[in-house]
C-alpha cells in the first residue's frame, strides 16, 4: 500500500523500477555474510553520542553502535523491540514500564542492565539531550526493581503514545559504567562509542573515515551480516557521485548526490536510486512569519501569501518532484494524527490579491503594497532557491522581498534570538510525534534563542490550549484528536506556511541489500543489511 | 595633459580594443533596464531551457526558469559600481596614508607601513571573504572587504614618490615657509602620482571584479541582484545537462575583466611613451 | 653568513607586529560577526535554550568581551592554539592536515606556471614588438581576464566530466593498491586540473614580468658592451638579457604568494581539496576563533617565509642585492 502511493509521487519511473526490484530481491535472495561497506559520510560531528544529541548526523554512525529501545518499522504498529522488548504505559500516565531484552552485553563485555537505561534516562537523555530534555521534562525518576525491569516514573501524566514515539530517536542507551565517572559531556566515550549494537567503534581518522566492526556478541543471532562498514569522509557532492560511479563508495544517503545528478545516476547499470526509508524523518519546507510586524500579524495577509505558492511549481522545480506538496504540520506519512480535510490555501494569486486589498494594504506608486526582508536557511540549496522563488512570488502580488543572504550561525542568531526578520524560510524536522519537535513551532511564551521554534511571536491561547491538554492527554484517543484539532487551527490561524515536505534519496550499488527497510533506515541499525557481492 | 593622454591611449591597440569592450559593458550596464524592462529574476519560462531553442530566451534559462541573458545584462552595473567603488576607495585611502606616510615620515610612518605589511601579506581573498561574512554582501560591505587589502600598493607607490618629492628644492622651502605639511603633500602628490595611480586603478578594478564573482560564486554575494559568479555557482550543479549556466555568464566577467585590463595596458603604453 | 643570519633576524623581529595585527584582526573580525559557534552548531542539532547555555558554558563562550579578549591574549603570549570547536580537536592538529595539500597544490601551480610562463615570455622578450610578442602578449592579457573558478568548472566539465580523463575532485583516490609510487602518480593525476584552474593567470604574471625585463635588459649598458665585446648573439641573450630579467620574476613570485593562498580557497573549495583555503572559509562560517586565527597566522608565517626564501635567493644570485634591510 504504502509503496503504490509512493510511485505515483516519485520522479522517473526509472526509480520506482528500481525499487519495486530492490524490495523483491530483498525478499527472495538468502543473506550472505561478510563483506566491507563503504559508504559516504559528509560530516564529522563533534559529539557522536546519540543519547546527547539526538541529530540525524550523529544518527548515520552512531546508531549502529548504540541501540535504541525499540525502533521504527513499517507497518505493524511501527515500533519494533530492540534493547527492550516490552512497553507498556500505566492507565494514570505516570508510570512506563520497559522489559529489556535478555543476553545483550556491552562491547567491552559488561553485561546490560537496567541500571544502564535509568543512568541513561535521568542522567543523559532528560538534563543533557537536545530533544529529550522537552520530552522527558517531567521524568521524576526511573526505578530498577530488576535487571530487567524498568520504570520511568513522570511527575505529571504523560501519554504514553508520546513516549513510545520517541523511543527510536530519543532513547540510545549507554553504558552506566563508563559514564558514571567525571562529567559527561567530556566523556572520551562521546566519540569512541561503546554500545550494544550490532557494529563496534574501530577507528576513526579524522578528516578521512570512521570504520566500524561487526560485533561478534551480538544478541540478534547471525547478525550483523557485514563485516565492517566504513564510512568515507566525503564533503563534497561531486566527488560522492563520481566515487559512487567507481564502485569506490557503496552508498550515498541523505540525497548526498545532488537531485540533479539522481537522474542520471539511477540509470547507470549497477545504481538504483533509492527514494524510501526517510518518511520518519520527514523534512518540511516552512514560511516563517513574524508577527510583530503590523502587516503580518493579520491573518489575511499571511492567508494571501500561502495564496501566493505555487506549491506544484516548487515541488516540481525545486525539488525536481522529490517532494510532496503539504499544507499543515503533520506530515501526511503520519497517519495517526495527519488530517486530511484541512482548508485549502491553494495557489490563487487572485485571491490573495484580494485578501491583501481587504486587510486595507493596497498597492502604492511602485506597484508594491509594503517591503518584508525575507531570510532564507542557508543550509539546503533547496531553502535558498525556494528564497529566489518566494521573493518573485511575493513581488507578484505586490510585495517587495529583499533576501538576506546569511550563513547557518547569521541566520539563526537572526531569526531565532534577534528576531530580526519578516519572513524566514525554515526546515524543521517532523520526528514521528507533533510533540517532540513541531508543538514548538506553534506554543507561545519560549524565550529567545531556541532554534526551529516559535520565534515568530504568535500567541494565541487557543492553540497553547490544546498544545498543553494534549502534552498531558494520557488517552491515545484524546490525544490524536486534540492534535486534529490543532491542524485545523494552525490552517485557519496560519501563523507559519507549510509548503511542502520532503526526505532524502539514497544513491546505493544494488549488491547493497535489505537497504531502506524501515522508515528511519540511514539512521537506524543495519544490522540485516548485506552484501550480494 | 589629459587632452594628449586620452589621444596616446587610443592609439594603442590595446587601449583601443579596450575601450571599445568597456564601451560595451558601460551600454549594457546602463540600457539593462531598457532592453530587458522585466525584473531579471521573473520566472519566464521552463527551466533549463538551451540557447537558442526559444527566440525569446536566447541564451536560454537557468534552474528556475529565469532568463539568462537578462539576468546577465543586469548582472553588468552592480559589478561594475562594485569594482569601481573599490578602486576609488582604495585609491583614495592609498594616496591620503602614502602621503601622510612620506611627509611625516617617523612613526606615522612605521605605523601606517606596519599596517600596510599586515594586509598585503595576509592572502587577500581570505581577508575578503572573512569580512564580507561578517558584515554582509551590501554593497558598502562588500567595498570595504574588497578594498581593505587593495589600498597597500598605491600607498607605497604614492609613499615613494612622495620622499622622492620631499628632498626636491621647491618643498624645502615650502617648509621652510612654513606651509602645512600636508598641504604641500597634496600639492606634491597630485599632480605627479596620479599618473602611477592610474596605471594601479586598471589593475585594482580588474582584481575587484574577479574577486566579487568568486565570492558571489562562495555564496558571500548579495541575492537581490543579479551577479555572473552566483549565475556559475548555480550552473554547477547542472553543468552536465545544461552548461549554458556556466559558460554564459563565465563569457561575461572575462570579456568586462579583459576589457578592463586592455585599457590598463594602453594607459601604461600611453605614459611610458610620455615619459621615455 | 652573518649577513643572511642578520637577515633572518630582522625579518623574525619584523615578523612578529604582523602576525600580532593579523590575529588580533581575526579575533575581532569573530567577534563582531553575527551568532556564535553554537549557533553554528545548533543549525545543525537544534536543541532548547538550555542545550545551547549548557554548549556555551564547556566551549567557554558565555562571558563578557573583556573575558574572550583575555582569554585570546593568554593562548597568544603563551603561543598555545587551542581547540577547534568546528572540529572538535586542537588547531594545530587540524592545521597540520590541511597545510600540506594547499603547499602541494601552490607548488605544482608554481613549477607549472613559472615553467610555462617564462618559457613563453623568454619566447616574447626575444624579439620585442615581432608578431610572436604580439601574439604571445595578447594572450597573457587573456589568460590574466579568466576567472579561475570559471576556468576550473570549464576543466571539469570538459576533461573530467564529458571525457573522464581527471578526476572531478579530491586529493587523492580513497584507495590505491600498489605502493608509493601509484599512490604519487594518483596524487599528480588529480592536481592537473586544478594546477591548470589555478595556474593560468600566474602562467600571464610570468611571462608579462620576464618579457618586461628583457625589453628592459635589450637596451641596458651590459647588452651594448657584451655585443661590443663581440659575444655571439645567443650568449648575449642568455647572459645579457635573460639572466637579470629573472630576478624580477623571482620577485613577483614571491609577492605574489598571497594571492596564491586566497585563489587556492577558491580551487580547494571547487575541487574538495581538503586545503588551508577552505579551512578559512569552515573556520568563518563556524565562527571558530581559535581556527581563524591559527588559520591566518599560519598563512601569513608561510608566506614571510616564502618571501624570505626568495629574498634569499636572490640575495645568491645577485650579491649586489645583498644589502637588504628588513
Amino acid at each position: 500500500m504504502a509503496l503504490h502511493r509512493r510511485d505515483i509521487l516519485a520522479g522517473a519511473t526509472a526509480l520506482t523500477a528500481a525499487a519495486i526490484s530492490s524490495k523483491a530481491r530483498a525478499q527472495v535472495a538468502a543473506p550472505r555474510s561478510g563483506g566491507i561497506l563503504t559508504v559516504a559520510a559528509d560530516t564529522e560531528p563533534r559529539n557522536l553520542n546519540p543519547a546527547i544529541v539526538a541529530s540525524n548526523g550523529v544518527f548515520y554512525v552512531a546508531s549502529k553502535v548504540i541501540e535504541p529501545l525499540a525502533e521504527m518499522i513499517d507497518g505493524g504498529d511501527g515500533l519494533a523491540p530492540r534493547l527492550a522488548t516490552r512497553w507498556e504505559g500505566s492507565p494514570d500516565g505516570r508510570n512506563v514500564t520497559f522489559t529489556l531484552r535478555d543476553g545483550v552485553s556491552w562491547h567491552d563485555g559488561k553485561p546490560f542492565t537496567s541500571a544502564d537505561v535509568a543512568f541513561s534516562a535521568m542522567r543523559l537523555w532528560k538534563p543533557l539531550q537536545n530533544l529529550g530534555r522537552i520530552v522527558f521534562k517531567n521524568l521524576e525518576a526511573v526505578d530498577t526493581p530488576d535487571a530487567r525491569t524498568v520504570v520511568f516514573r513522570f511527575s505529571v501524566p504523560t501519554p504514553f503514545q508520546l513516549v513510545r514515539n520517541a523511543l527510536p530517536g530519543l532513547a540510545s542507551v549507554v553504558p552506566k559504567h563508563l559514564y558514571d565517572v567525571g562529567d559527561i559531556a567530556t566523556n572520551p566515550a562521546n566519540m569512541r562509542l561503546i554500545g550494544t549494537g550490532p557494529f563496534r567503534f574501530a577507528e576513526h581518522r579524522p578528516g578521512e573515515f570512521y570504520r566500524l566492526e561487526k560485533n561478534p556478541a551480538y544478541w540478534e543471532a547471525g547478525r550483523p551480516y557485514l563485516d565492517q562498514i566504513i564510512y568515507r569522509v566525503l564533503p563534497d557532492r561531486g566527488a560522492i557521485a563520481a566515487a559512487l560511479e567507481a564502485n569506490q563508495i557503496q552508498l550515498a544517503a541523505f540525497s548526498a548526490v545532488p537531485l540533479a545528478d539522481m537522474e542520471r545516476l539511477g540509470k547507470v547499470p549497477g545504481i538504483a536510486v533509492i527514494p524510501q526509508g526517510y518518511d520518519g524523518i520527514t523534512y518540511q519546507l516552512t514560511v516563517e512569519i513574524n508577527h510583530r510586524r503590523k502587516e503580518l500579524a493579520d491573518a489575511r495577509v499571511r492567508r494571501a501569501i500561502a495564496h501566493a505558492i505555487d506549491r506544484k511549481f516548487v515541488v516540481d522545480t525545486i525539488f525536481l518532484g522529490y517532494a510532496k506538496p503539504s499544507n499543515g504540520p503533520v506530515p501526511a506519512f503520519d497517519k495517526q494524527f495527519h488530517r486530511t480535510d484541512l482548508p485549502d490555501s491553494g495557489f490563487d494569486r487572485r485571491r490573495a490579491e484580494a485578501l491583501l486589498d481587504e486587510a486595507g494594504l493596497p498597492r502604492g506608486g511602485n506597484g508594491m503594497r509594503f517591503s518584508v526582508r525575507l531570510l532564507p536557511a542557508p543550509w539546503f540549496e533547496q531553502t535558498r532557491q525556494f528564497g529566489d522563488y518566494l521573493r518573485q512570488a511575493l513581488r507578484a502580488v505586490g510585495i517587495d522581498a529583499q533576501i538576506a543572504n546569511n550563513d547557518p550561525a547569521a541566520h539563526l542568531k537572526a531569526v531565532y534570538t534577534d528576531h530580526a526578520f519578516d519572513i524566514a524560510i525554515g526546515s524543521p524536522v517532523y520526528r514521528n510525534d507533533p510533540a517532540i519537535s513541531t508543538t514548538i513551532l506553534y506554543e507561545s511564551g519560549l524565550p529567545a534563542g531556541v532554534p526551529f521554534s516559535n520565534q515568530y511571536g504568535y500567541a494565541s491561547p487557543a492553540m497553547d490550549g490544546l498544545i498543553r491538554r494534549a502534552a498531558s492527554a494520557v488517552d491515545p484517543a484524546e490525544r490524536t484528536a486534540l492534535y486534529r484539532d490543532m491542524q485545523t487551527l494552525a490552517a485557519t490561524d496560519l501563523p507559519l506556511i507549510h509548503v511542502a515536505e520532503f526526505t532524502f534519496l539514497t544513491v546505493a550499488r544494488r549488491t547493497v541489500m535489505n537497504v531502506a527497510n524501515n522508515p528511519r533506515w540511514a539512521t537506524s541499525h543495519w544490522a540485516d543489511t548485506w552484501l550480494s557481492a | 595633459m589629459g587632452d594628449s593622454l586620452a589621444a596616446r591611449l587610443l592609439g594603442t591597440t590595446a587601449g583601443l580594443a579596450g575601450l571599445l569592450l568597456l564601451l560595451a559593458a558601460a551600454i549594457m550596464a546602463m540600457a539593462a533596464p531598457w532592453l530587458f524592462p522585466a525584473d531579471p529574476f521573473d520566472i519566464v519560462a521552463r527551466p533549463l531551457l538551451h540557447p537558442f531553442s526559444q527566440m525569446q530566451h536566447p541564451l536560454g534559462t537557468d534552474r528556475l526558469g529565469r532568463d539568462l541573458l537578462a539576468m546577465i545584462a543586469h548582472g553588468t552595473r552592480p559589478s561594475l559600481v562594485t569594482a569601481l567603488s573599490v578602486a576609488a576607495v582604495a585609491l583614495g585611502i592609498g594616496l591620503a596614508a602614502g602621503a601622510l606616510a612620506g611627509m611625516f615620515g617617523g612613526l606615522v610612518d612605521e605605523l601606517i607601513m606596519r599596517l600596510a605589511d599586515a594586509l598585503q601579506t595576509v592572502p587577500s581573498f581570505v581577508v575578503a571573504l572573512a569580512v564580507v561574512s561578517v558584515l554582509g554582501p551590501s554593497l558598502p560591505g562588500l567595498v570595504a572587504a574588497l578594498s581593505l587589502s587593495a589600498w597597500t600598493a598605491p600607498a607605497r607607490v604614492v609613499r615613494a614618490e612622495v620622499m622622492r618629492l620631499r628632498s626636491a628644492a621647491f618643498v624645502e622651502s615650502s617648509l621652510l615657509l612654513g606651509r602645512n605639511r600636508a598641504i604641500v603633500a597634496l600639492q606634491v602628490v597630485l599632480p605627479n602620482a596620479i599618473a602611477v595611480a592610474l596605471a594601479l586603478a586598471a589593475v585594482i578594478v580588474a582584481g575587484a571584479l574577479l574577486s566579487e564573482a568568486a565570492l558571489s560564486f562562495l555564496g558571500l554575494g548579495d541575492p537581490n541582484r543579479p551577479s555572473w559568479g552566483a549565475l556559475i555557482a548555480e550552473g554547477r550543479q547542472v553543468m552536465r545537462t545544461a552548461p549554458h549556466v556556466i559558460i554564459a555568464p563565465g563569457i561575461a566577467l572575462f570579456l568586462t575583466v579583459l576589457a578592463v585590463s586592455l585599457v590598463g595596458e594602453g594607459l601604461a603604453k600611453a605614459l611610458s611613451r610620455r615619459n621615455s | 653568513m652573518t649577513r643572511v643570519l642578520r637577515l633572518l633576524a630582522l625579518r623574525a623581529l619584523s615578523a612578529i607586529p604582523t602576525l600580532l595585527i593579523v590575529a588580533f584582526g581575526a579575533f575581532m573580525l569573530l567577534e563582531f560577526a553575527p551568532g556564535d559557534a553554537v549557533d553554528a552548531y545548533l543549525a545543525q542539532t537544534g536543541g532548547d535554550a538550555g542545550f545551547a547555555a549548557e554548549l556555551r558554558r564547556s566551549l567557554g563562550l558565555g562571558g563578557t568581551f573583556a573575558e574572550r579578549l583575555a582569554g585570546f591574549l593568554v593562548s597568544l603570549a603563551t603561543l598555545d592554539l587551542g581547540q577547534s570547536v568546528v572540529f572538535a580537536r586542537p588547531v594545530a592538529s587540524v592545521i597540520a592536515e590541511r597545510l600540506p595539500n594547499t603547499l602541494l597544490l601552490m607548488a605544482s601551480t608554481t613549477l607549472f606556471a613559472a615553467g610555462i610562463g617564462l618559457g613563453l615570455g623568454m619566447l616574447a622578450g626575444r624579439r620585442p614588438s615581432s608578431l610572436a610578442d604580439h601574439g604571445i602578449s595578447t594572450a597573457a592579457l587573456v589568460l590574466l581576464a579568466i576567472p579561475n573558478f570559471w576556468l576550473g568548472l570549464l576543466l571539469v566539465v570538459g576533461l573530467a566530466v564529458s571525457w573522464p580523463l581527471f578526476p572531478v575532485a579530491g586529493i587523492r583516490s580513497l584507495t590505491t593498491t600498489g605502493g608509493p609510487a601509484v599512490a604519487l602518480l594518483d596524487l599528480l593525476h588529480h592536481l592537473v586540473l586544478p594546477t591548470l584552474a589555478l595556474g593560468a593567470g600566474y602562467i600571464a604574471l610570468y611571462l608579462r614580468t620576464l618579457r618586461a625585463g628583457m625589453v628592459e635588459a635589450w637596451q641596458s649598458d651590459h647588452v651594448r658592451a657584451a655585443r661590443a665585446r663581440g659575444l655571439s648573439e645567443s650568449s648575449v641573450l642568455r647572459r645579457g638579457v635573460v639572466r637579470p630579467a629573472l630576478l624580477p620574476s623571482l620577485v613577483v613570485a614571491g609577492q605574489n604568494i598571497g594571492t596564491l593562498v586566497g585563489g587556492s580557497v577558491v580551487v580547494e573549495t571547487l575541487f574538495s581539496i581538503p586545503g588551508m583555503g577552505r579551512l578559512a572559509f569552515e573556520a568563518v562560517t563556524g565562527r571558530d576563533t581559535a581556527l581563524l586565527v591559527g588559520v591566518v597566522m599560519s598563512a601569513t608565517l608561510m608566506v614571510l617565509a616564502i618571501n624570505l626564501v626568495v629574498d634569499l635567493a636572490m640575495a645568491w644570485v645577485d650579491p649586489r642585492l645583498g644589502a637588504i634591510d628588513g
